[in-house]
């Protein structure tokens, strides 16, 4: 049986950013997308994100559906609310490969995962723990209290992952 | 030897035309940017413009409308265009506010059931002013499934009206004097489908891969610079893609162009994903602790 202490809750919307002091549990859904789960263990402080690409190339709106602006703009809100950024640990997870790609180029999944290590890496962040790639969807619950993040493995029902 | 220095070569030229294929994108990727960086540059003049004009007349014209010698008439004639200016500078601000939470990431869906009629009724009635000052007509055609019901759909009501408004918006901005926007909504099964219509110059083929880039204005007719700031487009389409939809454009230069809007209904994340004490059971069967 698992804990969640805390009584907040919150839906993570692909594309989104969440960032908060107090403690909640956010809830999100994964296909290839790649969700970071921040935390700073001194101050309590959690973050989530969750990018569809990997990198922003200047069309559209620089919104965090894209990672390269997802990670930064996620890091930036955790240290105005008063995180230490040397104190910070993150967790990877998604980046499947839930539509059956035939051709061995890298698939978007794989992509996003890279990113997301390289720039904790480049950033200094401590990747603790993760969860990524293979052939499913996954649902993560991150209880920002603990650090402690839940992961449920989806069956192959594409149609149920709606945010690929 | 001489099959291992064959496979060797034919390894070597293959990585080399994957580098010569990704150093393409970054170069592309890198102008893109450096393009950006300059229509941000262009972006700030043109705010300044867009904020100072209407409220240059907010001012002057409410300062007119202190005078005590004014007839009735030309008071209301006043209060009319103050208020025009005002629903042209708010819609303006609306709209970069919300480009400035789509880009933080702190965009929220809030999903209702929705009168989809009521809700473009309401959107054509606070451009009028806009439409008549181009005698432009602006006209709405729905196609219920059911004719004796209201268009009733499930989607976030706030960001419906900031698509439409922006579509409605440049559509009576790009149409010709006196042309006429036809609007229609169709709700089929779990998919509602928008499309407006305007009687402009049209969107050329190379053009319709950039009118979605942010800062992006066409020139049309001659005409450099049209009202607004050009963001209205890019935020459409985030907003499109957060309802679970997608946009398309089909046109033809010269005889203007339609957008075309389908969403699907939506479910409430929050609703649906309740983390409560009975559901406790199902939502964490089969769950590993990270």
């Amino acid at each position: 049986m698992i804990d969640i202490k805390s009584d907040k809750q919150h839906f993570l919307m692909s594309g989104s950013i969440f960032v908060h002091g107090k403690p909640c549990v956010v809830t999100t859904v994964l296909g290839s997308c790649v969700s970071i789960c921040v935390w700073d263990p001194l101050t309590k402080i959690g973050g989530m994100n969750h990018y569809m690409l990997p990198f922003w190339n200047g069309e559209g709106l620089a919104s965090p559906k894209y990672g390269s602006i997802a990670i930064p703009k996620m890091l930036e809100k955790m240290i105005r609310l008063g995180a230490n950024k040397k104190g910070i640990q993150a967790k990877i997870f998604g980046g499947s490969e839930v539509l059956r790609v035939t051709s061995s180029a890298m698939n978007i999944g794989e992509r996003n995962i890279m990113l997301a290590q390289d720039m904790l890496q480049e950033e200094k962040i401590p990747v603790i723990s993760s969860d990524v790639g293979g052939k499913t969807g996954r649902k993560i619950i991150y209880d920002t209290s603990t650090g402690n993040v839940f992961v449920k493995k989806l069956a192959n029902q594409i149609d149920d992952i709606r945010n690929v | 030897m001489i099959q291992e220095i064959t496979r060797r070569f034919a390894e070597n030229k293959n990585a080399l035309h994957d580098l010569l294929v990704v150093t393409r994108k970054l170069e592309n990727m890198n102008e893109k940017l450096r393009q950006a960086e300059a229509l941000k540059s262009d972006f700030l003049s043109n705010i300044r413009h867009e904020i100072n004009n209407p409220l240059t007349v907010v001012l002057g014209m409410s300062r007119q409308l202190c005078s005590k010698t004014l007839d009735l008439q030309t008071s209301a004639m006043i209060g009319e265009m103050i208020h025009q200016e005002a629903f042209e500078l708010d819609f303006q601000l609306k709209n970069i506010f919300m480009a400035a939470e789509i880009e933080a990431g702190e965009c929220l869906l809030g999903i209702s059931s929705t009168d989809i009629k009521n809700l473009i009724c309401n959107i054509m009635d606070s451009f009028k002013n806009k439409a008549a000052a181009k005698k432009v007509t602006v006209t709405i055609e729905c196609a219920y499934e059911k004719p004796e019901e209201q268009l009733f759909f499930t989607t976030d009501p706030e960001k419906f009206s900031c698509i439409l408004a922006n579509l409605l918006s440049n559509a009576i901005e790009y149409s010709r004097e006196e042309g006429h926007v036809h609007i229609t909504v169709r709700k089929k099964n779990n998919e509602l489908v928008l499309t407006v219509r305007d009687e402009g110059s049209g969107i050329s083929e190379e053009d319709r891969n950039k009118i979605f880039d942010r800062f992006t204005q066409l020139e049309t007719g001659g005409k450099k610079h049209h009202k607004g700031h050009g963001l209205g487009l890019s935020i459409t389409r985030a907003l499109v893609e957060m309802l679970d939809g997608n946009i398309r454009i089909e046109s033809m230069p010269g005889h203007g162009c339609t957008f075309i809007v389908s969403i699907r209904a939506l479910s409430d994340p929050e609703m649906t994903e309740d983390i409560s004490e009975d559901s406790n059971e199902y939502i964490f069967k089969g769950t590993q602790q990270f």
